[in-house]
């Protein structure tokens, strides 16, 4: 009888960090905007250099994501289960919803894209968000294998022709084994003191505005760029959409104290 | 409960969990690696080897329903009795004819490779299929389609589910499959392989002359039992890169223009044409550009340009030594190896 404690506990644990994992506590909200108005595609907008834009895609990758307590402690969400990707056809990946231990943060990073490592395993590894013939299909390229990091195509009638179309797909991990482009970025928020617990799940609302993108550290023209691939130009875009997230609000989910 | 009872519980169901880990009717495929060969790059862990999976990875390979016009199938351009290469195209040949720009590659002892393609922009094996797949000018397929069309197949179905334990099938399982065919795609049992390892290898004294002049001359690049030693380099087949300048156009850097992977040279004398642009057809011609084709530019690799001379020099006995020594790397136990060929 004297040994029905341990296994007993042992179950017991078992079942606390199912139930802990199962409800998230910590909530990343996208809001994809274009200046102050929601970004809806097909809708006509004008960029900072007067150029007409409709949006008709815009997909990125969000990874990696950190958070760093009050007293400077980090806590990294697992990396396998860490991997986003947010459409904004499907609005329901525009919520990432995270599990966390209870505590005080003052921070938030994350990658936007996917790191290195991940960009050279094996396709066991490579599934769910990561998989290139299901949710990531379009957001991979086959011949120079690498994860796209942020797409995003429309029209503009500022182009000539009658395709008008304006394609950015930015990728580069920084190559396998010489160096090449590395276009993997990393976001900093800053929370002020926001509390997370089991019943306090705080919603962080980021705001992230495309039209900065093309007006940030290097002005972007669609009528100089309007197809942006694997080049040096990419790393000027990327360095440009570092700037496109910010963190706008935070509210507690209805329901939480 | 007692403790005996609950330790009879948690032995019972480890067995359980155990005799369903157990692929007893799935044995697992032992790949043989050859001790003149260096430890292998692709991690058989990852993705262990099984008969099932080996026998699903071949067809998958020979299956001509990968490609959107029914018939092109990976076998098509990598053919076994040419060392799994397009026999008789310099450029490749796929859906309805249509001309790619390089020469296809020998698919052999790809676990020990790092990168692959001519250009080395692809750094795993797991994600080769996906290239030639969704390339308009060879199978023009796209992946979610050929997903679509093998879980529509009752025979797929049932035969991931076997290699695989799985009822839907996805990239995961179905590029695993076609890298545990690829994985097991081992060449080094040519006459030369038997004469280093002491296996009752016979070479000539022409032949031993000409692997002598080889080592002096060629395994700079062309190094070690696997005769490459993975680099990218410009061997001065052209000075005019702009139809394909090679590894620049992975990693942007103007310095890698006109490189390209040093292939090995297994089964070469049945891997013609040569060169990533197929432009030679036969050892004698690749050895004359050795020694009087070599195109300066300003890439061009050291080793072939010292003391201000072009190229590498070898008088006709030597070239023709090279070539009597490069045939000892054919291995014809795995040019009619049954268990690899389509039929
Ligand atoms: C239309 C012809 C064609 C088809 C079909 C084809 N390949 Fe290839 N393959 C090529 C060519 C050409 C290359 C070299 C291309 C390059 O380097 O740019 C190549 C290269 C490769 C390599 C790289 C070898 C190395 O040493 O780097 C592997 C592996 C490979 N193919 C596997 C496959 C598989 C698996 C399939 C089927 C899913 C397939 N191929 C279908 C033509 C083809
Ligand atoms: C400076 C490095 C270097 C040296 C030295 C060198 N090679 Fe090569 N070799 C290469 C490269 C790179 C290629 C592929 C070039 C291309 O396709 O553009 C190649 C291709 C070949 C090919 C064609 C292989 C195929 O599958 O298409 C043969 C055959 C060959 N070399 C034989 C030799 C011989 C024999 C020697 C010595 C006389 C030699 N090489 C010396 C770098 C070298």
């Amino acid at each position: 009888m004297k040994h029905k404690k341990p296994i007993f506990s042992f179950v017991f644990v078992l079942i606390n960090v199912a139930t802990f994992s199962q409800s998230s506590n910590l909530i990343l909200s996208f809001n994809n905007n274009f200046g102050s108005e929601p970004l809806v595609f097909g809708k006509e907008y004008t960029n900072a250099h007067g150029e007409n834009l409709r949006f008709t895609l815009l997909n990125y990758f969000i990874s990696n994501i950190e958070l760093i307590r009050t007293d400077g402690s980090v806590y990294a969400i697992p990396q396998d289960s860490c991997y986003f990707l947010v459409k904004h056809n499907l609005p329901e990946s525009r919520n990432i919803q995270l599990s966390v231990p209870a505590g005080k943060y003052k921070s938030l990073s994350f990658t936007i894209g996917i790191d290195s490592a991940r960009n050279t395993q094996s396709a066991d590894k490579r599934q769910g968000v990561l998989d290139v013939g299901g949710q990531a299909r379009g957001m991979y390229w086959a011949w120079n294998s690498g994860y796209i990091f942020y797409k995003m195509e429309g029209k503009s009638s500022s182009l000539p022709d009658s395709i008008n179309g304006f394609y950015y797909h930015i990728g580069g991990f920084g190559g396998f084994d010489s160096p090449t482009l590395n276009n993997i970025r990393i976001k900093k928020l800053e929370l002020a003191k926001t509390k997370v617990s089991a019943k306090k799940t705080p919603v962080l609302t980021i705001t992230v505005d495309v039209a900065k993108f093309f007006n940030s550290q290097t002005p972007i023209k669609v009528t100089e760029n309007r197809s942006i691939m694997w080049g040096p130009v990419s790393t000027q875009i990327a360095d440009n959409y570092v700037d496109i997230f910010s963190l706008t609000h935070i509210h507690y989910k209805p329901g939480s104290k | 409960m007692s403790f005996k009872k609950s330790l009879w519980i948690l032995t019972g169901s480890l067995l359980g969990l155990l005799a369903f880990d157990f692929k007893y009717t799935d044995p697992p495929w032992e790949v043989k690696l050859p001790s003149n060969l260096p430890k292998p790059v692709y991690s058989l862990n990852d993705n262990p080897i099984t008969e099932k999976g080996f026998l699903l990875g071949k067809k998958l390979f020979y299956d001509g329903n990968l490609s959107s016009n029914g018939i092109v199938s990976c076998g098509f351009c990598h053919q076994q009795p040419s060392a799994f290469t397009q026999h008789g195209h310099d450029v490749s040949h796929g859906v309805n004819d249509r001309l790619g720009k390089r020469n296809s590659l020998a698919i052999s002892n790809v676990i020990w490779q790092k990168t692959f393609f001519w250009d080395g922009g692809v750094n795993h094996l797991d994600f080769v299929p996906l290239n030639a797949l969704e390339n308009p000018v060879e199978m023009d397929e796209t992946l979610e389609n050929v997903l679509r069309k093998l879980n529509q197949s009752e025979k797929y179905r049932i035969a991931f589910r076997e290699a695989f334990q799985v009822e839907e099938i996805q990239s995961a399982q179905f590029l695993s499959a076609l890298s545990q065919f690829m994985a097991t795609l081992i060449s080094a049992n040519s006459r030369y392989d038997k004469y280093v390892r002491n296996e009752g290898g016979q070479l000539s004294g022409q032949e031993l002359s000409g692997l002598a002049i080889f080592k002096q001359k060629c395994s700079t690049c062309h190094a070690t039992d696997l005769f490459t030693d993975g680099s990218y380099r410009n061997n001065g087949i052209s000075n005019d890169f702009r139809y394909d300048k090679g590894r620049e156009e992975i990693t942007l850097n103007v310095n890698d223009r006109g490189k390209f992977k040093v292939p090995s040279l297994r089964n070469i004398e049945y891997t013609d044409p040569y060169m990533h642009n197929g432009s030679f057809y036969t050892l004698e011609e690749v050895l004359d550009h050795y020694t009087d084709g070599v195109k300066d530019s300003e890439t061009l690799d050291p080793v072939l340009k010292q003391n201000a001379k072009l190229g590498i020099t070898l008088n006709e006995q030597e070239k023709k030594d090279i070539v009597a020594f490069l045939k000892t790397l054919t291995d014809h136990e795995f040019l009619r190896d049954k268990r690899f060929s389509e039929y």
